[in-house]
């Protein structure tokens, strides 16, 4: 077979990689929003993936930890301590706290745990220690670095100073960090003591969860028990809901930024190519044959801005990283089978146009 | 397609073309020509600019579809054909010759040549070894493997006849082949398409203005105000 469309392509090498520069970056975008969507829907999960609880109790209509507000006596967990299956209970306080850091305005998401108890601990301490006294924290990564804090340090909070005990990884949720003291601190901020936002349970062995569940229901029909895997999933819809639309809208416009940079490419090539397609039809090239010169030219183009992409995506996000440290990017395979099947749907729609105008170049225009 | 292949004549009757501007008519470019070219014979047809030679020539290609009257080529009424079927007709039965060669840039010139056989889903080796071979004969294998904007105009003309010839059809349309060219090479433009002509008994078509074409035919027909105003062996 004659490459007639890689050698049309190839004819015109500047308008080639300028169409796939573009949409390199165009793919570069999406793969960097899918990027940070998963960290998002990592970070904002991995405490309670990381949990030892089994199950996740809270007030009745409160079904996730990020945006749900849940306030119950911290007394209960002695109640749900008592039911069958139980092994061990501890209480966790979330507030949002408000303070100012090296003069500027920040808001907490503040979790008081009891550093006795490992139900309620997050997840990985890479510096310092995760028991922690009153008057201390425990920081994330990318909150310590964005900040340039580091274990000593003190932050101010309603009016209380405490101390950066640790720093620990996997509270990112990128729009906002997990922060960490004691439960007493976060009582005492609060204004509340005996008051929990949550309690977290974890089962004996060979208890199932959803018997010990329908068991404290029967108990507790005011409050609400979640399974450990209804409970991520909770959270994650709820972050769906908030995030998800604005990373698939932004992702959208640079595909169809993409489609219009493809059919702008073979646009104007089938304009300036109008009389070698009038001939190819004279001497007998089928419709389908023409149909994949342009397409084939289209995917060409659209699999080399791909593989761009790929590459300014390796060698610009950890540059992006370093350059707004509160931002955190997980790459999957299934990131990048997204973006490939993305890539060839916008090759489809950026030939649609091209296609239009070939079907309307008239054989005898080779006499011209 | 085979079973018509090497037929004897291309008949025309009362061939009419209309152009319309607006879906109104405008110009009558062809009225009502009719014709008998036999295999092997070459036809040159002139007359002056507007006389409707490129858009008759167009219609005896199946490249333009008349608003009356017949075409009969090998037999066949092309008339009566859909798009699809006038695209597989011209493939296997029509070869084009063009003043401005139309190769296609991107293409090497064997694969210029190559590119009928491809379009009739010969494949390769067999293609490349009959592009091959037309090249071969049209002394142009030294440059197969050139591009053909490295090429004189006298060599780009022998390549778009190798490619007119590759797929053996049965007739060749030129239109003004000795149009881009110096006199020397256009003479021997035209002397190949004679030698197609004969050997090979191609019914050749020539719309031109280049007298020194005249005596090459068997017959001249000439155009104007889109009928025959003339038909003369030279």
């Amino acid at each position: 077979m004659i490459p007639v469309a890689r050698r049309m392509i190839w004819r015109e090498k500047a308008r080639f990689f300028i169409t796939a520069g573009g949409l390199g970056l165009t793919t570069m975008l999406m793969l960097f929003l899918l990027g940070v969507y998963e960290a998002v829907k990592r970070g904002s999960t991995s405490y309670m993936r990381e949990s030892r609880a089994d199950i996740w109790a809270c007030e009745s209509n409160s079904t996730n930890l990020l945006r749900s507000s849940s306030f119950m006596p911290a007394s209960l967990g002695t109640e749900f301590q008592k039911a069958d299956g139980v092994r061990s209970t501890s209480g966790i306080l979330r507030i949002l706290a408000t303070t100012k850091i090296k003069g500027k305005p920040v808001t907490l998401f503040l979790f008081g745990f009891d550093p006795r108890e490992p139900l309620g601990k997050p997840p990985r301490i890479i510096k310092g220690r995760a028991e922690i006294s009153p008057g201390e924290l425990i920081v994330d990564r990318a909150f310590a670095t964005k900040f340039k804090l580091i274990p000593g340090d003190s932050i101010e909070i309603h009016g209380r100073s405490f101390r950066i005990a640790a720093v620990g990884e996997g509270m990112n949720a990128v729009v906002t960090q997990f922060v960490f003291t004691t439960l007493e601190d976060a009582q005492k901020l609060l204004g509340f003591p005996n008051v929990v936002s949550f309690h977290l349970l974890s089962l004996n062995p060979g208890a199932t969860a959803e018997t010990v569940i329908r068991d404290l229901k029967k108990s507790h029909p005011t409050l609400s028990f979640f399974t450990k895997k209804e409970f991520i999933r909770n959270n994650l819809d709820e972050m769906e809901t908030g995030v998800l639309p604005i990373f698939w809208t932004i992702a959208l416009l640079g595909g169809i930024i993409g489609a219009a940079l493809i059919a702008l490419m073979l646009y104007g090539s089938v304009l300036e190519k109008r009389e070698d397609y009038a001939l190819l039809k004279a001497i007998g090239a089928r419709s389908r044959f023409l149909l994949f010169v342009i397409l084939k030219q289209s995917l060409i183009g659209s699999i080399a801005g791909f593989m761009i992409g790929i590459a300014l995506d390796a060698v610009l996000s950890p540059v992006l990283l370093k350059l707004v440290p509160g931002l955190s990017v997980v790459m999957t395979l299934r990131a990048v089978i997204v973006v490939f099947a993305a890539v060839l749907l916008i090759a489809g729609l950026g030939s649609w146009a091209p296609v239009r105008k070939l079907s309307r170049i008239f054989p005898m225009e080779v006499f011209r | 397609m085979n079973g018509i292949r090497h037929c004897l004549m291309i008949e025309t009757e009362n061939l009419t073309k209309v152009y319309f501007n607006n879906s109104h008519p405008s110009v009558q470019a062809v009225k009502d020509v009719s014709l008998k070219i036999g295999q092997g014979e070459i036809v040159l047809i002139s007359g002056p600019n507007g006389s409707g030679k490129t858009t008759l020539l167009s219609m005896l290609g199946c490249l333009l579809n008349p608003h009356a009257g017949t075409i009969r080529i090998c037999g066949r009424d092309v008339t009566a054909l859909s798009q699809k079927e006038l695209t597989e007709f011209r493939l296997r039965n029509i070869g084009f010759i063009f003043q401005n060669f139309r190769l296609l840039d991107s293409l090497t010139v064997m694969e210029n040549v190559e590119l009928p056989l491809v379009l009739a889903g010969i494949r390769r080796p067999v293609s490349r070894d009959r592009a091959a071979a037309a090249l071969e004969e049209l002394k142009m294998s030294h440059r197969a493997n050139f591009y053909p904007n490295v090429l004189s105009g006298g060599e780009k003309q022998r390549v778009a006849i190798a490619r007119a010839l590759v797929n053996d059809p049965a007739v060749i349309l030129a239109d003004e082949p000795t149009g881009s060219l110096d006199s020397n090479s256009g003479q021997a433009t035209v002397q190949l398409l004679r030698e197609a002509s004969r050997k090979r008994g191609k019914t050749v078509i020539i719309v031109s203005h280049d007298e020194r074409i005249r005596h090459f035919a068997d017959r001249i027909i000439s155009m104007e105000d889109g009928r025959v105003k003339k038909e003369e062996r030279p």
